[in-house]
């Protein structure tokens, strides 16, 4: 065969091969992908680090209820990673949408969770939620970025933007701060407005390993609304044994902050309280600041 | 004249042969010319059963005279179902022209050659009846030397043959060469000749052509003489038809002077000549691509028949069993056939017609079966085509054309996948018994269409994301198989099939690019094959 037969019957063959492409069997393009950066880290990284998607859900008795989905991960840690949400998120985890009025609105569903990463201890692959009565974790939450938010929608029908489009979103929520001795509230206070980011902006998180991170593991939690007070009506003093407390900075406020203890996932709440003297008056005995 | 005994009609050979053993007079030398009237009439008058074969029983017969008898095309005249008025023409014309070549001073050989119905009023002619007492005058009238009648007629009924004894022939010898009438019919009074779908002819005409081609040539001279030519016609014949219901005693009648052989023909200097091994029963030489019957060999000994030029097929009969062999002769020549050329054949190659031996060199398969692709987004399918073969030897040529479907699953999309696919191949095949086995090895070429949904699609579309893709690619590869077809017929048999095959192909990534892989293919078909 001559050389331009051969040469012909080859670009034939190639041009055969390289028409189209076929979808394969992992074939799944993700919906979304979301970019991030280790910012610091306090703990050593495990081999098995793998970030889920934990959905937080409200039921009608107000319980908050968790479900994770795993996400792609193609890592370059110890620094920057890369996840592809290539599933939407289970249907367990969809709220459904409130009217102005208060009623349900069944054209509008949406999720909202929170990016954990954590190390798969047990090697199964997925994050292992805690029930309520779980004194210890399986994996351990190693990182979850702060105040920040991946926020679903779906939405049969145009609506008024909010800031947030249908499919994945990532949202800036505003921080809750304890009050500040000497503020006119002793009540946690928010900081800052939500805010709609694009979806490639970069996730900042530090890896702490934090204990009260795992709180985000357990699959069911009832919270109780920390309690404060303002005021004259403030029943401040004595400041209660264990409590955290912040002076400001003559020592004539001060703020304390008393949790109770619990279990990991059992129901919790705070109470604040708030003391205030004149610089003149005597120091009251069992006054907490110096 | 009269009709010959068969005790007398031996006699009559064994004088001949005798006369053999002198010198002989050279019948084709350069002192003759000679001259042939050659008529087929399948339609006889209306109470006759239309033949198959007498008209080109007649063309065969003229064709051999041109190639082997020394008659020019021109002084061969060819009536064709025509009416006796145009025999009569025919053999004025003749007349005319041997009166012209005797006053030359040169020596006229007549052939005259009859195939149709006939019975004893005379031959059966489309448009009426030529007497045969008229023909043998019309025929005496011609001024010719010799004059050779091969009378090939056929009584209607079972499309049996006769002839009407005629008048008896004197027998003389004189020292000049053999002059006076020869008269061969293809059945002695009483009997029915036959028509053969065997050789697609008559029985008679077909030993008389296969013995004209060399089949005769009892003593390996290259000439086949009228003794030898009588001798071989009557022998087959008889063997021939004595297998069937109705047994064919070919007659013989003379009026002959002189001394010498009568040559009809040199298959010596045929242009082409097929040389068949000894140890089969009989060997049939059929023309490809026509698969008309050229002649016939016996198989006890080493054998030769001079064909024209052109390819032939060779079929050995021996026993149950039969064997093929072509030879290409197209450009003449000589061609010996040793028994290693010979394949053996399928049955549902064959057409069992009578028993004439055809070989299907072409072969459908219609075939359904199913598909797996382990590892692939398809990992099983239905099957469906038809594969072409041609045979050539033992090899085949395949064309494979199938289509291919079913579910297909990716992880983020579920759907269906529907390709074209086929290719060609080549085989080699092999007999067991009924059975052939076939391997081979070839390439397939596909091209798939894939439409695939998120099977989440109404949330997926709520949430504003695509719910569906279409795609389509090309992909190629090599392909092995195994196929076992079973017999169940003349032209019928039913298949299994198993093939592996290997496409490589692109393939796309979730997260964009592609890479191009290779995916391996298994698939069992089932079919029936049709040969012709």
């Amino acid at each position: 065969m001559r050389f331009e037969a051969r040469a012909a019957l080859c670009a034939s063959l190639g041009l055969c091969i390289g028409c189209g492409q076929a979808a394969g069997p992992h074939f799944s393009p993700p919906f979304a992908t979301l970019f991030g950066v280790i910012t610091s880290s306090s703990v050593p990284t495990p081999s098995e680090v793998r970030v889920a998607l934990v959905w937080r859900k409200r039921d009608p008795e107000g319980n908050i209820l968790r479900v994770a989905q795993e996400l792609a991960v193609r890592a370059d840690f110890p620094v920057r990673f890369r996840l592809d949400i290539d599933t939407l998120p289970p249907s367990d985890a969809i709220n459904i949408g409130m009217m102005p009025d208060g009623s349900l609105d069944p054209t509008f569903h949406y999720a909202t969770g929170s990016l954990i990463i954590y190390e798969d201890v047990n090697g199964n692959g997925t994050l292992d939620l805690l029930p309520t009565d779980a004194v210890g974790t399986v994996d351990r939450v190693l990182g979850i970025p702060e105040h920040l938010s991946v926020f679903y929608v779906e939405s049969s029908v145009p609506r008024p933007s909010s800031g947030s489009q249908r499919g994945f979103n990532l949202r800036r929520e505003p921080s809750v701060v304890d009050p500040q001795p000497g503020a006119s509230t002793c009540s946690p206070v928010t900081v800052g407005v939500r805010e709609y980011l694009p979806l490639s902006s970069e996730i900042q998180v530090a890896l702490t390993a934090s204990p009260e991170l795992s709180r985000e593991m357990c699959a069911r939690t009832t919270p109780t609304p920390d309690a404060g007070c303002a005021g004259s009506t403030c029943s401040s003093y004595p400041v209660p044994p264990g409590s955290l407390v912040t002076c400001n900075g003559n020592g004539t406020s001060y703020m304390y902050k008393f949790c109770r203890p619990t279990t990991l996932c059992a129901s919790s709440s705070c109470d604040y309280g708030c003391g205030e003297r004149s610089p003149g008056d005597p120091v009251p005995p069992d006054w907490p600041c110096p | 004249m009269r009709t010959l005994s068969r005790k007398t009609r031996w006699r009559f050979a064994v004088g001949l042969l005798t006369a053999h053993l002198v010198p002989l007079g050279d019948a084709v030398g350069a002192e003759e010319e000679r001259l042939a009237v050659v008529v087929g009439a399948n339609v006889g008058v209306s109470e006759d059963e239309p033949l198959r074969y007498a008209e080109s029983d007649a063309r065969r017969f003229r064709e051999l005279l041109l190639e082997l008898a020394d008659v020019r095309s021109d002084r061969a005249l060819l009536v064709l179902g025509g009416g006796p008025g145009d025999v009569v023409r025919a053999l004025t014309e003749v007349r005319g022209r041997a009166a012209e070549i005797s006053r030359s001073g040169k020596r006229v050989l007549l052939f005259f050659y009859y195939s149709g119905h006939g019975d004893d009023d005379g031959l059966h002619l489309a448009r009426g009846t030529l007497p045969i007492s008229e023909l043998r005058a019309e025929l005496l009238q011609i001024p010719a030397d010799l004059r050779l009648s091969f009378l090939d007629a056929c009584r209607s009924l079972g499309r049996p043959k006769g002839v009407q004894r005629g008048a008896a022939f004197a027998l003389t010898a004189t020292p000049d060469s053999p002059r006076g009438s020869v008269e061969l019919r293809a059945s002695s009074p009483g009997e029915a000749a036959q028509e053969s779908e065997e050789y697609a002819g008559a029985v008679f005409t077909h030993f008389l052509i296969s013995g004209l081609r060399g089949g005769a040539d009892a003593d390996h001279d290259g000439r086949v003489t009228l003794t030898e030519l009588y001798s071989y016609a009557y022998r087959r014949t008889v063997l021939r038809t004595g297998t069937g219901l109705a047994l064919q005693h070919p007659a013989f009648a003379a009026e002959l002077a002189g001394t010498g052989e009568v040559i009809l023909t040199r298959p010596e200097r045929a242009s082409a000549t097929l040389e068949v091994p000894p140890g089969a029963d009989r060997y049939l030489v059929f023309a490809i691509p026509s698969a008309a019957v050229v002649g016939e060999m016996l198989g006890g000994e080493v054998a030769q028949l001079a064909v024209p030029p052109g390819r032939f097929l060779v079929a050995r009969r021996n026993g149950s069993s039969t064997a093929v062999a072509t030879a290409d002769l197209s450009g003449g020549g000589r061609r010996t056939l040793a028994d290693s050329d010979f394949q053996p054949i399928p049955r549902e190659e064959l057409v069992l017609r009578g028993g004439r031996l055809e070989v299907r060199t072409r072969r459908i398969e219609p075939q359904i079966g199913i598909e797996v692709a382990p590892g692939s987004a398809q990992s099983v399918a239905a099957r469906a085509g038809a594969e072409l073969s041609w045979t050539f030897g033992a090899f085949d040529f395949e064309l494979d054309l199938a289509y291919v479907g079913g579910n297909a699953t990716t992880t983020g999309f579920s759907g269906s996948e529907q390709a074209v696919t086929g290719g060609p191949g080549v085989a080699w095949h092999s007999y067991l018994g009924r059975w052939t086995v076939t391997a081979g090895l070839g390439l397939e070429l596909r091209y798939s269409w894939q439409h695939l949904s998120r099977p989440d699609s109404t949330r997926a579309a709520d949430a504003g994301f695509a719910t569906s893709q279409n795609k389509s690619y090309a992909s190629l590869g090599p392909r092995a198989g195994v196929h076992f077809a079973l017999a169940l017929g003349n032209h019928v048999s039913a298949a299994l099939g198993v093939s592996a095959a290997g496409l490589f192909h692109r393939e796309q990534a979730s997260l964009g690019g592609y890479d191009v892989v290779f995916r391996p293919i298994f698939f069992a078909t089932g079919g029936l094959g049709y040969a012709f």
